[in-house]
């Protein structure tokens, strides 16, 4: 028992620091990596030095200490059950792993393997999200987040391959920053706090699963209330008595279920949305002027108009299909945030909803159910595709200057279109389920979508070696037509539904 | 849902042969309750004998499997606003708008209510020492509570339905909540339904008692009558005992061999003839030993 004690006083104080280490020195190593070379060995060991601390970073982050934390109390207070749990939580989390390795190495063997990757990861999502919507979805976005930025980036044997480790190590970088400012404050401090030990081992502090990995909410809120100080002038303090005032004006219906709902759906100055919006549309621009810089760098005795025309055409065709999924990603992250918002509202006896159905003043059922079905679902609908559509369309308009086939507008508008329906109807799917859960057939109205979801892609995948692929794009539309047609179908059939309970506020 | 044949009641709340399950589990099994006007209902019961099931189902707030509820004679989940206006309910645990302060969730809801109490919103804050500034979230479950009853209260409702509201609360809230109820059922004949483990708290203001276990109703009378007509036999073990004795509600055998029944008569009514039989005792219960003997 001793022994092991010491071997847990040993891990929990002594890997942070050499994880900290080993992450900064590693940074510094790889720095100086990153010169551009024309090697494909060469840029495959520099990419794979640079990854190497960001997913140390990661495993320790999102696995590492809460199993180990775990199963150290585990062992201490003998709960045979609990390691069972961790065992079944490290298989699913190595599976998760390794499938986004394989993703990784399937989308390097063909030009259209990525967007096959692409598909079948959106696929087990979206299975994912149906199935166990409050467990593994957080986790399974960030498997295919990372297989998407696999799947996205150039094959080793392109000259701006060493380019895209740059966004790694800074992305390392601002990590360690950030904990390296914890660090320095605690150390300055005078207070009686524990120690960096209790910093980092304690629930809930920026080390634990929680925040760092699980609980994008944490990041979001301070998103949001960065840009709350940059939209109002008074900064983030006026927005408790901007809110007050919001509450006590809040008489009609649709003001009422807003501020029922939460902060997350009560209006805000538009200034934030606009801000965030034109940062995202001014993305691609500023992603195609870096590779353009980039690609003049490696070969600075080309003319430079060459390599910028070279340069777009690679561009383009390399981040639209990357870019086509991440947006409708970012999209259905805040969808879904909104319906599992609404999940949990219906969940809680003593909560809103309880509230919304007694409070007089609201109008009938229908004007209620209406209201509700327009202000949780709608709206983020409409304003998060617009959001999507503006970014899409600075896309289109980067395509239509380096004149991309016809073939990649479609994908992008398809592609984008059919991953925001069909997310927000395996949601809408979720949140039939929160309403009525009293009645089963409700919960299984997201399987359909789902199996044909699943058989699309499994066509996708068989289709190419049946015969030979000659217009991919053409068909990868196609299916994604498909999809789009089925899911937009079921949104409509689940409003209809939705619109027919006959008091969406009792369960 | 089959509607059971029902005569639309002026009373508060009346419900009739009420059934609900959580999948296989049955949560209630044929309640019939009527509340009336300017009554005072204590619901007691165990923990998971569907005291809270049975107060959502009654206000609208959870479809039955089985029967109905209605609220001012009006089906409970067809209320309008003029019948929401005369009705507050509070939760067992008051969830709500945890991100406002306690000042803006009130102002929120005082807007929707024409009679809204603010002079008395404003007295019960400061007796209870509660800032309007507060975050719902900062606060202790017994202020976020308490928080829920006064804003309750403040709509001045002619039904008032609580679901275990002194759960959370020190004593001194819960006396200061016990006397509101009791003057409020006093003066303004407000019709208070509540649900609690406390029998005192029963004991100080119910004038009406009613008592679920199992999801079944197994007691619902007037405070008054309960101890009148309700008494423990206890009977030696060589005493021929019947099958069932009339009034009979619980039999318990213990280890000596004596049993001790459980019984009910009619308000004035005679007690059955084996409580004169040798060596039988018959005695009297509180309200707590009634419940603890009907729960058991």
């Amino acid at each position: 028992m001793k022994a092991r004690r010491l071997l847990r006083m040993v891990w929990q104080l002594g890997l942070p620091w050499a994880f900290l280490f080993g992450a900064w020195a590693a940074f510094f190593l790889n720095a100086p990596l990153y010169a551009p070379s024309q090697s494909t060995a060469v840029n495959v060991w520099k990419f794979g030095l640079a990854e190497l601390p960001l997913i140390v970073f990661a495993a320790w982050g999102l696995i590492g200490r809460y199993h180990a934390r775990l199963a150290f109390s585990a062992i201490d207070l003998c709960l045979p059950g609990v390691l069972r749990l961790l065992c079944v939580s490290l298989l699913a989390q190595a599976v998760l792993t390794l499938g986004g390795l394989i993703s990784m190495v399937v989308a390097r063997q063909g030009p259209w393997h990525s967007e096959l990757v692409s598909l079948v990861d959106a696929m087990l999502l979206g299975l994912l999200m149906s199935l166990r919507p409050n467990i593994w979805w957080r986790l399974a976005c960030l498997a295919v987040v990372a297989s998407f930025v696999y799947a996205g980036l150039p094959r080793p044997g392109n000259p701006a391959f060493p380019w895209f480790g740059w966004p790694f190590a800074m992305a390392l970088a601002l990590l360690l920053a950030w904990r390296g400012r914890k660090i320095f404050h605690l150390l300055r401090s005078d207070s009686t706090s524990p120690g960096l030990r209790y910093l980092m081992m304690r629930p809930g502090s920026e080390f634990d699963l929680n925040s760092l990995s699980g609980n994008w909410d944490w990041l979001l809120r301070r998103l949001e209330a960065a840009w709350r100080v940059l939209a109002s002038p008074m900064g983030a303090h006026s927005s408790l008595e901007r809110r007050s005032v919001q509450c006590a004006n809040a008489q009609s219906l649709p003001e009422a279920i807003n501020v029922a709902l939460g902060p997350l759906y009560q209006k805000r100055s538009m200034t934030p949305w606009l801000l965030g919006s034109a940062v995202l549309a001014a993305y691609p621009w500023y992603n195609w002027w870096g590779r353009s810089s980039a690609l003049a760098l490696c070969d600075p005795g080309a003319p430079s108009y060459a390599n910028r025309v070279l340069d777009l055409r690679l561009a383009t065709s390399v981040t639209l299909n990357f870019m086509a999924f991440a947006l409708p990603l970012v999209a259905m992250y805040y969808i879904a945030r909104r319906v599992g918002r609404l999940g949990d509202l219906f969940g809680k006896h003593g909560g809103e909803m309880a509230d919304l159905a007694l409070l007089p003043g609201l109008g009938d059922e229908r004007v209620r159910r209406m209201a509700l079905l327009r202000e949780a679902l709608l709206r983020p609908l409409l304003r998060y595709g617009l959001w999507i559509g503006g970014w899409a369309g600075s896309w289109l308009v980067l395509a239509w200057l380096v004149r991309a086939g016809l073939p990649q507008y479609l994908y992008l508008a398809l592609s984008a279109g059919s991953m925001v329906l069909l997310y927000a109807t395996i949601g809408m799917g979720v949140l039939g389920g929160a309403l009525a859960a009293a009645r089963r057939w409700y919960d299984w109205l997201s399987y359909p979508v789902v199996i044909l979801s699943c058989i699309t892609g499994a066509w996708v995948f068989v289709h190419p070696f049946l015969s030979p692929v000659r217009n991919l794009p053409l068909w990868l539309n196609l299916t994604w037509a498909v999809v789009l047609l089925s899911a937009a179908a079921c949104l409509v059939w689940w409003s209809v539904r939705f619109y027919r309970l006959r008091n969406p506020f009792c369960r | 849902m089959s509607a059971l044949p029902m005569t639309p009641s002026p009373d508060p709340l009346d419900c009739a042969g009420l059934r609900h399950s959580f999948g296989r589990r049955k949560i209630l099994d044929g309640v019939t309750l009527s509340v009336p006007q300017g009554a005072v209902l204590g619901l007691v019961g165990r923990n998971g004998a569907g005291k809270s099931t049975l107060i959502r189902i009654l206000l609208g707030l959870l479809r039955p499997d089985g029967g109905e509820s209605r609220v001012f004679g009006r089906r409970s989940p067809e209320l309008d606003d003029a019948l929401k206006q005369r009705l507050a309910y509070v939760p067992q645990q008051p969830e709500a708008f945890h991100w406002m302060t306690v000042g803006a969730m009130l102002d929120f809801v005082g807007g929707f209510y024409p009679r809204w109490d603010t002079a008395y919103v404003d007295a019960m804050l400061r007796r209870w020492s509660i800032k309007r500034s507060a975050a719902l979230s900062k606060l202790s479950p017994g202020e976020r509570q308490s928080v829920a009853l006064i804003r309750a209260l403040a709509t001045q409702p002619e039904l008032l339905v609580l679901d275990e509201p002194a759960a959370a609360l020190d004593p001194v809230a819960r006396r200061e909540l016990l006397r509101e109820i009791a003057r409020r059922a006093g003066d303004s004949g407000t019709t208070v339904v509540f649900s609690t483990h406390i029998v005192s708290d029963l004991e100080r203001v119910a004038s009406q008692a009613a008592m679920l276990h199992r999801g079944r109703l197994l007691l619902n009378a007037p405070m008054d009558d309960l101890k009148e007509t309700h008494a423990r036999l206890t009977l030696p073990a060589e005493t021929g005992l019947p099958q069932h004795v009339t009034g009979e509600l619980r039999r318990r055998r213990h280890g000596d061999g004596s049993v001790s029944l459980v019984l009910a008569r009619e308000a004035g009514g005679p007690w059955p003839q084996l409580c004169e039989a040798q060596g039988a005792r018959l005695e009297g219960l509180s309200l707590e030993e009634l419940f603890v003997e009907m729960g058991e």
